[in-house]
């Protein structure tokens, strides 16, 4: 059997060797398309027309790891990196495979209105598990986060949608990181009252007592914020127009 | 050299002996069988029961683990001895 | 006399904004004599001027406390302390309690089930079957 931390060493190497940029790989795989509530603006326009025309490609035809880099791995297990680092510090060290696909809307555009309308929420996903958030919330993570200390600043970068109150926005899987803002603040570690489980076995007296006292990271979320267009183009986004009178926003990083 | 990679999608319960056999010494515990005619064979007798991919390499074990694990969904932008050093410039 | 309505006041969200550390002091007792506080006694030798230089947020308290085993008190903002006993145990025990100490909310351990708990109002609003469009059943 692999030991943990010879998994983990080598998934920090696989994260560090990613190539920074997802745009050679973005090649308009999903589309993130802005979902509205149904009562105020559905006699506007219709949401269909976007995923009758550019087909969605299913899930499980993302490119598997070995497709899209055969190339690396050699290098891979030769570079060195250190072990302790396992939390990906930036995205680079996200395997590419990972990352979700830059967005691209329908025209009209709603991320102004999405992005003017407060409050928002966002449904993060850490280890694939979903936590929706709005802002100052109090989060007591299942689980205790390694390599964390009080007064940290984490963020967020893997949401599956994001919202106001009358839109939304769903990704599929995940919206691209860089349209919004989740930041949250380690506050702390907590514990569990210590559980006392009585094991027993038939016919013996003897009753063994497993003991189990789990500890909790805590956080709170400082801010969700979604970027208007006009942050997103200062930081570099591309407007491409498309042939079907549809507005592509690339953000690029 | 090219691999397949093949897994067991749909169980052999229930199926002829024969069809459990070549289950059994497919090896599905290997992942990765290098292409050749026997190992053709043998996936063409249990093709309702396989997914079979080519590949260019063999994965460890671990890649393979990596393959599924799910992305943490979070980074360090400040840790809290850089946000004191900061105070101390100001 | 009227009836009045209960005033909001701003309820404490730390680190939403500012952090502060939920620990306050940290107070070290120690026996001179007794052998289970060998260990204490040289955790506040070595480790100790290390760790308190690394948070300088907390006050930490150093005092003897004749034929008693060690103890370390975590002491919270919100008024309650937590002590942990140290004796018998390694200088390298001692940092992983005071740590746990210095980390910890000053809370009553209480099994909480779900993982996200908020003051704020729902986003999306409270769905009413009264309002929105007529749908057909």
């Amino acid at each position: 059997m692999f030991s943990r931390s010879a998994l983990r060493s080598l998934a920090s190497e696989l994260r560090w060797t990613a190539p920074s940029t997802i745009s050679s790989v973005a090649p308009l795989q999903q589309r993130a398309c802005l979902h509205q509530s149904a009562s105020l603006m559905s006699s506007q326009q219709p949401q269909s027309q976007s995923a009758s025309s550019h087909p969605e490609s299913p899930l499980s035809a993302t490119p598997r790891a070995q497709d899209t880099q055969p190339t690396t791995y050699q290098g891979v297990r030769a570079s060195s990196f250190d072990e302790n680092t396992m939390t990906p510090q930036n995205r680079a060290h996200v395997p590419i495979a990972k990352q979700p696909v830059a967005p691209t809307f329908t025209s009209p555009l709603k991320l102004p209105h999405l992005a003017g309308q407060k409050p928002h929420y966002v449904v993060a996903q850490l280890h694939a598990r979903p936590y929706l958030l709005t802002e100052g919330d109090h989060i007591r993570l299942p689980f205790l986060m390694p390599n964390v200390k009080a007064g940290d600043i984490l963020r967020f970068n893997r949401a599956s949608a994001l919202g106001s109150r009358d839109f939304t926005m769903k990704g599929s899987p995940t919206i691209d990181e860089r349209i919004y803002e989740c930041r949250v603040r380690v506050t702390g570690v907590d514990a569990e009252p210590l559980r006392i489980k009585e094991k027993t076995k038939r016919r013996q007296r003897h009753v063994k007592q497993a003991k189990s006292k789990h500890r909790y990271t805590l956080m709170r979320v400082m801010d969700v914020r979604v970027k208007t267009p006009d942050e997103l183009l200062a930081e570099g986004a591309v407007v491409v127009e498309d042939s079907e009178d549809s507005s592509v926003i690339e953000p690029r990083s | 050299m090219s691999y397949f990679r093949i897994t067991l999608v749909r169980s052999a319960i229930g199926l002829p002996r024969r069809s459990t056999d070549v289950l059994k010494a497919l090896g599905l515990k290997k992942l990765f069988h290098s292409v050749s005619p026997s190992v053709a064979g043998q996936i063409m007798k249990v093709k309702e029961l396989v997914q079979v991919e080519e590949c260019q390499y063999r994965l460890t074990k671990q890649e393979v683990h990596l393959e599924r694990k799910p992305d943490p969904g979070y980074y360090t932008e400040k840790s809290c001895s850089e946000q004191r050093g900061e105070l101390g410039g100001q | 006399m009227p009836l009045r309505g209960i005033r909001t006041s701003t309820a404490a969200r730390n680190g939403a904004g500012a952090f502060i550390l939920q620990c306050k002091r940290l107070d070290f007792h120690y026996c001179n004599w007794a052998g289970s506080s060998k260990g204490m006694v040289a955790f506040l030798e070595k480790t100790l001027p290390a760790f308190a230089r690394e948070n300088p947020q907390i006050e930490i308290r150093v005092s003897p406390r004749p034929q008693k085993h060690p103890l370390i008190k975590g002491i919270y903002i919100n008024g309650r302390e937590k002590p942990v006993c140290v004796r018998n145990l390694e200088p390298h025990e001692i940092l992983k309690k005071a740590t746990l100490l210095k980390e910890a909310s000053g809370e009553k351990l209480k099994r909480v089930k779900k993982p996200v708990t908020s003051l704020n109002e729902s986003v999306r609003g409270i769905w009413s079957p009264y309002h929105g469009d007529l749908r057909g059943v």
